[in-house]
């Protein structure tokens, strides 16, 4: 905000305004904005640099973790659509992870152009985000948690027996080649990536502040409320369902071809409860908290990997913590620190 | 496979389908018992249960109790840790979200997890039967005296239950707390007291459907993941806020697991719980004893 004094000449809008708009609104347009404010845009103008300038400074095993955490941040948005946005809690999110990297597999050994595979991955998730999300409509809370418990286990149980994409000896991902051009190297894996996650984070922001996004949060926040405004619960319901599957479909068709190997075993209920732990860690409900929680407990893993046997002790540890300590979550209580400064000494 | 079909054969099924049926209710008793007071899926339910089993294990082995003593003094330990618990994260926790709370427990089953694994090992125990693996035949068929054993001792912890609820001043306080903790408060009922006793109490049923399952298996810190998922379903096909409905729900999967298991097909065993609880679900969505929340607009 201090050294904005440049940007704020090349817009005609009245400085008077644009100061406020960080902690208070006074227009729609404001409203609809992404980024606010010339720290904003700085913010996002440096963030982007270092997401593609790190490949070049960083070593192997660093890229490799950074492109899981994109990956890992693609399944916590969808979680944030599902769980965040609309209220419904999902732990089965592995499942779709699954049928994504699974489908995505499956027509690359067939053949099929790479673009192609992404969009048939998406497809796949979407649908069974859709088989999974209309049995879905009559259930909620426990009841709802422990259907898509089950239905990640069952995915894990079908992917065990079905010959067709290997059973228990997993199906082999290939790093794709579009147009002639190879995604084989790390650093050239991560770039894709990186373009496909900063895509769908921009459409999910999009999204939340649509007027399906409020429809939403509407359902979340006063589902009887919401019906009574003539929002149909089980389209919009059921249509989060599906738009959180086919995010994580097109997550796990990128979590394919970087780890290289698919077996049944990798989607397992932790992981499901990983992505969870990423979505209210982060901030629940806020869609940065996402990605946020996403980095958090990625990197955490990483971290605690050199404690060997104090790991699972010290990851549980941080996040009683985290959730006793932070309700909102970490990207809930970056907020308060920054609101609080910025109203000083109001 | 299904070629004989004698009484005997069935009636050995239908035992030993109620032999794991008595775990799964004993687990779903637990999950209930959490739920209808503090609406909070407790997914740190099987750690506790292993955390106590260890804490038998180590009373038997190293301290040379018999095994019966070690039992009994393992569930007193495990009431003691679940009220524990409750006073040390649940309460602490200052979240107002269903889902957060449901994190808390599930960075809990982490942590007891990765302190089994630290302190007592990740390698496989054997825990004794409480009876010698004998046989007895009789109807046609042949039952083992450890596995009737178990599931008595699961009827009994039942009925123990039972009797707390109905007729003591703290089973009734529990109820009262249950079903509105506002308006018990309002009556000067210890709030705190109750829950702590009533998180005690599914430690202690915990400690025990693992201490009845482990000989079956064999005791290390991931032991009750397969249990405490079926009977999160046995819970969920009762109702979650229905105790009996939770007695039923174990039996009723411990049953028809079996006989899917026997008559159908052994890999389908693992997934047809599930199947069972998204069918149930689809006809009744609160269970089958359960009972939708009232809302008010």
């Amino acid at each position: 905000m201090t050294d904005g004094g440049s940007a704020e000449e090349a817009k005609p809008r009245p400085a008077r305004r644009r100061r406020q708009s960080v902690l208070f609104r006074d227009s729609y347009e404001q409203d609809l904005q992404h980024v606010r404010g010339a720290a904003g845009w700085a913010g996002t103008a440096l963030a982007a640099v270092a997401v593609a300038v790190l490949p070049l400074v960083a070593q192997g095993y660093i890229v490799y973790n950074l492109t899981l955490f994109l990956v890992y941040a693609l399944v916590a948005l969808s979680l944030a659509v599902l769980v965040g946005m609309t209220g419904q809690v999902s732990l089965g999110h592995a499942g779709f992870l699954a049928a994504g990297a699974y489908a995505q597999a499956a027509l690359a050994a067939l053949g099929i152009p790479y673009l192609l595979t992404l969009l048939g991955a998406i497809a796949v998730a979407a649908l069974l985000g859709l088989v999974i999300g209309v049995p879905a409509l009559r259930l909620e809370g426990p009841y709802l948690a422990i259907a898509t418990l089950g239905f990640g286990l069952a995915i894990q149980q079908i992917l065990n027996n079905w010959r067709f994409v290997g059973a228990s000896t997993g199906l082999i991902a290939d790093r794709p080649v579009i147009a002639g051009v190879d995604f084989y190297g790390d650093a050239a894996y991560y770039w894709l990536v990186a373009a496909v996650t900063s895509a769908v984070v921009l459409l999910v922001l999009n999204l939340e502040r649509s007027h399906v996004g409020r429809a939403f949060r509407a359902v979340r926040d006063a589902d009887l409320a919401a019906q009574m405004s003539g929002i149909s619960l089980s389209q919009y319901k059921s249509l989060a369902f599906v738009v959180s599957a086919g995010i994580a479909g097109l997550a796990g068709a990128l979590y394919g071809p970087l780890i290289g190997y698919l077996t049944p075993e990798s989607f397992n209920l932790l992981l499901s409860i990983k992505f969870l732990l990423m979505v209210v860690v982060g901030g629940l409900g806020l869609l940065p908290g996402a990605l946020v929680g996403a980095g958090f407990i990625t990197g955490l893993e990483l971290y605690l990997s050199t404690f060997r046997a104090w790991s699972q002790l010290v990851f549980g540890a941080v996040v009683m913590l985290v959730l006793i300590l932070e309700p909102s979550g970490l990207y809930g209580r970056w907020l308060k620190i920054r609101n609080y400064w910025k109203s000083w000494p109001l | 496979m299904a070629a004989v079909n004698t009484f005997g054969e069935v009636l050995q099924v239908l035992v030993s389908g109620a032999t794991i049926g008595s775990v799964y209710a004993l687990v779903a008793l637990g999950l209930v018992l959490v739920y209808r007071t503090t609406r909070i899926l407790n997914f740190a339910h099987g750690d506790v249960g292993v955390l106590g089993t260890f804490i038998a294990f180590v009373l038997f082995t190293n301290l040379d109790l018999p095994f019966g003593v070690a039992f009994l003094l393992a569930l007193l330990a495990a009431a003691v840790i679940g009220a524990l618990i409750y006073l040390t994260t649940v309460r602490q926790a200052r979240t107002e979200s269903d889902l957060g709370l449901i994190i808390l427990t599930l960075g809990l089953a982490l942590f007891l997890g990765g302190f089994d694994a630290l302190v007592f090992g990740t390698d496989n125990k054997v825990v004794p039967t409480l009876a010698p693996d004998s046989i007895v035949r009789g109807f046609g068929a042949s039952f083992s005296v450890a596995s009737l054993l178990t599931a008595a001792l699961g009827v009994l912890l039942m009925l123990g239950l039972w009797a707390l609820l109905s007729f003591t001043k703290l089973g009734v306080a529990m109820r009262a707390v249950a079903q509105r903790e506002d308006v018990a408060e309002a009556m000067g009922l210890p709030v705190r007291t109750v829950l702590m006793a009533t998180w005690g109490a599914a430690a202690l049923l915990a400690t025990a459907a693992a201490l009845l399952f482990a000989p079956t298996t064999l005791l290390n810190p991931t032991m009750m993941l397969d249990p405490l998922s079926k009977g999160f379903v046995a819970a969920v096909i009762g109702g979650m806020n229905s105790l009996p409905g939770a007695v039923v729900g174990g039996y009723v999967l411990g049953i028809l697991e079996l006989l899917v298991g026997v008559y159908v097909s052994l890999e389908f065993k693992a997934s047809f719980a599930f199947l069972v609880v998204i069918i149930v679900l689809l006809v009744r969505p609160h269970g089958l004893l359960g009972r939708a929340d009232v809302k008010r607009v």
